[in-house]
């Protein structure tokens, strides 16, 4: 038996579960070494006997076929489906995420260990030592200290990122070692406001409540075939980038800039649909009816064409790093389904999220049961070269990060 | 009963892969509505440890891990062990 950590991640190994039911669970672990630390020299006394409950989203885990043994959904609980199996069978989506994992189970014992005279998550003091945690145990799990950008959405919600240096959690010292409660202590009282980067330790910067997308304008994802080996894909790129420099530069640099043209055309969307609606849902309307080539022409906002062609000039270079790199970034499957996908009538465009591969993709769709509907009837009879059957997730955009809950999660907590 | 409940959401990550890793880049990230949910609660049973945390996922079979918590010397702060079922 031994750990199963991971980077991006599926359910099962979310959960670090393999078939033993003994097995470890890194993240479980790191997160409570670390909150329990953490709890222990705020206030000593508060430790005490508890029994904690995790639950998923249906939008994690894909929708029972014909063909698989049917998920019973629990009567009173509409949110959360209860499957007869092991968690190692449990089909990955490709979603997956150990941060949201681990920033809930560290908000959870923080929030219950402690009074809210000294802790309250919905605050923005809560926020910042919950993030500072989580980034901590979430790296100790994965026994590497990555982007940390995943941690930052769970906390603050949709948010434009900016990392934190490496280095600040080399002082820390690994869980035991003897100084460990003050290091930890002082790392996590470091604050980071959001959206402000700080003298402190935490050189990130978050902004929350900048990223946003306009009413009738949603993601959209879309499962193909989940196993996407991202730690090795990542490796050979930063390979290839230390051995290129001037090469990977190019692309670097460009794609920094399409990033940030798509940022403002996003933002410029906002913008339009709150002081010119009509123009705004016009516009909509034009490209939730027609094919590419008329819209184009009948558009008389800018905005639209601009982020349709952003998004094809990021494709673009991200399948020119997959040349270069000789990684499978935006493959030719891919390549063909976004394509295929972006000629549909409302459909402004989509991407390979993240370090791409044949993880799950993402689509910037018009908001409209009709553009959905036709979407999700042309997905069912996609059959691209060498891909299993593709699927719409059941999840959009969220602008929340983490917060309490006040639910009724009976009859799941015994 | 003493207990607290929170969500968090998961992500994607829809530009800035591989340059997010560097600090002079930026990300964009959305959240998403698919949330993980964690609740605690104490124990209700006289027998259950003083020093046990249950971690359970009861939407699959055999998904439960329990540990025992312990101070450690000094500055080591807390430290969990696994109790083998």
């Amino acid at each position: 038996m031994g750990f199963l950590v991971s980077g991006e991640c599926l359910l099962s190994s979310t959960f670090a579960c393999s078939s033993s039911p003994s097995a470890r669970n890194a993240f479980v672990e790191a997160c409570l070494n670390n909150a329990l630390t953490y709890v222990s020299s705020v206030a000593p006394g508060n430790l005490g006997p508890a029994i904690v409950t995790i639950l998923a989203d249906t939008g994690y885990y894909s929708q029972p076929t014909e063909a698989s043994p049917a998920a019973a959904s629990v009567p009173n609980s509409s949110d959360f489906i209860r499957f007869q199996v092991p968690l190692k069978d449990a089909h990955k989506t490709g979603l997956g995420s150990s941060a949201a994992l681990v920033t809930a189970l560290t908000g959870a014992l923080l929030s219950y260990y402690l009074p809210k005279s000294s802790y309250d998550l919905s605050s923005a003091d809560g926020k910042s030592r919950l993030h500072n945690l989580a980034q901590i145990a979430h790296c100790a799990a994965q026994g590497k200290i990555g982007s940390g950008f995943d941690v930052a959405a769970a906390v603050h919600g949709s948010c434009v990122y900016t990392r934190f240096s490496p280095g600040i959690l080399e002082e820390l010292g690994p869980a035991g070692s003897p100084s460990f409660s003050r290091n930890l202590r002082a790392a996590v009282d470091d604050q980071t406001p959001s959206g402000s980067p700080v003298n402190g330790i935490w050189d990130t910067m978050i902004l929350a409540d900048t990223l946003m997308l306009p009413k009738g304008i949603r993601l959209l994802m879309c499962d193909v075939d989940c196993g996407s080996e991202t730690v090795g894909m990542v490796k050979k790129v930063l390979t290839w980038r230390k051995q290129r420099p001037d090469e990977a530069d190019i692309i670097w640099e460009s794609l920094a800039g399409e990033n940030a043209k798509l940022q403002d055309s996003l933002a410029a969307l906002v913008q339009m649909q709150q002081s010119e609606p009509k123009m705004y849902s016009d516009g909509l309307k034009t490209i939730a009816h027609d094919f590419e080539q008329s819209w184009q022409h009948k558009i008389w906002s800018g905005e639209y064409v601009k982020i349709r062609k952003t998004i094809f000039c990021i494709r673009d270079l991200l399948r020119r790093m997959s040349a270069q790199a000789q990684v499978p970034i935006e493959p030719p499957p891919q390549t063909e389904l976004l394509d295929a996908c972006s000629a549909l009538p409302g459909v402004l465009g989509g991407v390979v999220p993240g370090a791409g591969g044949y993880d799950a993709i993402v689509l910037l769709v018009v908001d409209d049961d009709e553009v959905l509907g036709q979407l999700t009837d042309f997905l069912s009879l996609w059959e691209g070269s060498g891909t299993t059957k593709v699927r719409a997730l059941d999840v959009r955009e969220e602008r929340d990060g983490v917060k309490s809950e006040q639910k009724d999660y009976r009859p799941w907590i015994s | 009963m003493h207990s607290s409940a929170v969500s968090a959401p998961a992500k994607v990550l829809v530009a800035g892969g591989y340059l997010v890793l560097e600090r002079q880049y930026k990300g964009l990230v959305f959240a998403l509505s698919a949330r993980m949910h964690v609740h605690i609660q104490s124990s209700s049973t006289v027998d259950f440890p003083a020093d046990n945390i249950l971690v359970r996922s009861p939407q699959f079979v055999a998904a439960e891990w329990r540990y025992r918590y312990q101070k450690l010397p000094g500055e080591g702060g807390v430290s969990v062990t696994q109790l083998d079922r």
